[in-house]
């Protein structure tokens, strides 16, 4: 009776062993599953991001004009955005915000005049591009090819 | 004797059940993974000059390497030290892993979806 009990002891004891270990197994699975299923979500998702993005750029472009400051602007865009990152990371940490918001208005304010002024100067030469196509050309001076001569 | 093995067996197979009910949720919480994995199905693809533009670049990662484990542990608790003391890869393992914990439930709040591993170096 004694050996009877013991025995049923250990076999209980190995059962419980075994139960542990496969509950462990069967976590580290779920983690494995939990974690592929984020990477796709993810992936799907900066992917849907991405090509909103490419399409919102594609359809800024309308006239002649915007069409040759386009390039200007999606470097614009990209700059902002890009400087942005950095600038909202600090300025949610309270340390930093006070300084930073300061230094990301200046930013702000030096590379938009910068842009303002290349902006300028390619509608400037597109306009002048368009004049000189719109322009019939001139009729030769009179006595022009005798003083050439 | 004989009550001894007695509790030690009945107290087995309440641990035993609670497995069993453990194994059960991480069944179905597995099955409910497989079907959003299904639904969500392979990414699509992009035209070949948006598909190189969108991958573009090398795989960016950061690296965090705790260099104070058993001096964090001690901190926040005073029998780490001696747990240092006799295994200090065990609460270098714990102090890890509390630290992964930690760093995803602060880039949650971030709204940063991330896979925050720890990876054992050779």
């Amino acid at each position: 009776m004694w050996l009877t009990s013991l025995v049923l002891a250990v076999v209980v004891l190995g059962a419980t062993g075994f139960a542990i270990h496969e509950v462990r197994r069967q976590e580290l699975a779920t983690t494995e599953l939990q974690r592929i299923v984020l990477r796709q979500r993810m992936w799907r998702s900066e992917q849907a991001l991405f090509l909103t993005s490419r399409e919102r750029l594609a359809g800024l472009g309308d006239s002649a004009t915007d069409t040759v400051d386009l390039p200007t602007a999606i470097t614009r865009f990209s700059h902002d955005a890009i400087a942005a990152i950095p600038f909202a990371v600090l300025e949610s940490i309270p340390a930093t915000a006070d300084t930073t918001k300061v230094v990301h208005q200046i930013h702000d304010e030096i590379a938009h005049s910068v842009y303002d002024a290349i902006s300028g100067t390619t509608r400037g030469i597109a306009g002048l591009i368009r004049r000189g196509l719109a322009t019939p050309a001139q009729p030769p001076r009179p006595g022009a090819a005798e003083e050439d001569a | 004797m004989q009550i001894a093995v007695l509790i030690v067996v009945i107290v087995n197979l309440g641990v035993l059940a609670l497995l069993g009910r453990r194994m059960l949720v991480l069944d179905s919480k597995q099955r409910a993974l497989r079907i959003e994995l299904a639904q969500l199905g392979p990414a699509e693809a992009m035209p070949a000059p948006l598909d190189k533009a969108f991958l573009a670049g090398r795989k960016r990662m950061l690296t965090v390497e705790i260099l104070n484990p058993l001096e964090l542990a001690t901190l926040h608790n005073r029998l780490a030290g001696v747990a240092g003391a006799v295994a200090p890869n065990a609460v270098r393992a714990v102090v890890y892993e509390q630290a992964a914990k930690i760093t995803r439930d602060q880039l949650a709040k971030q709204s940063v979806e991330a896979d925050v591993q720890v990876h054992v170096a050779d």
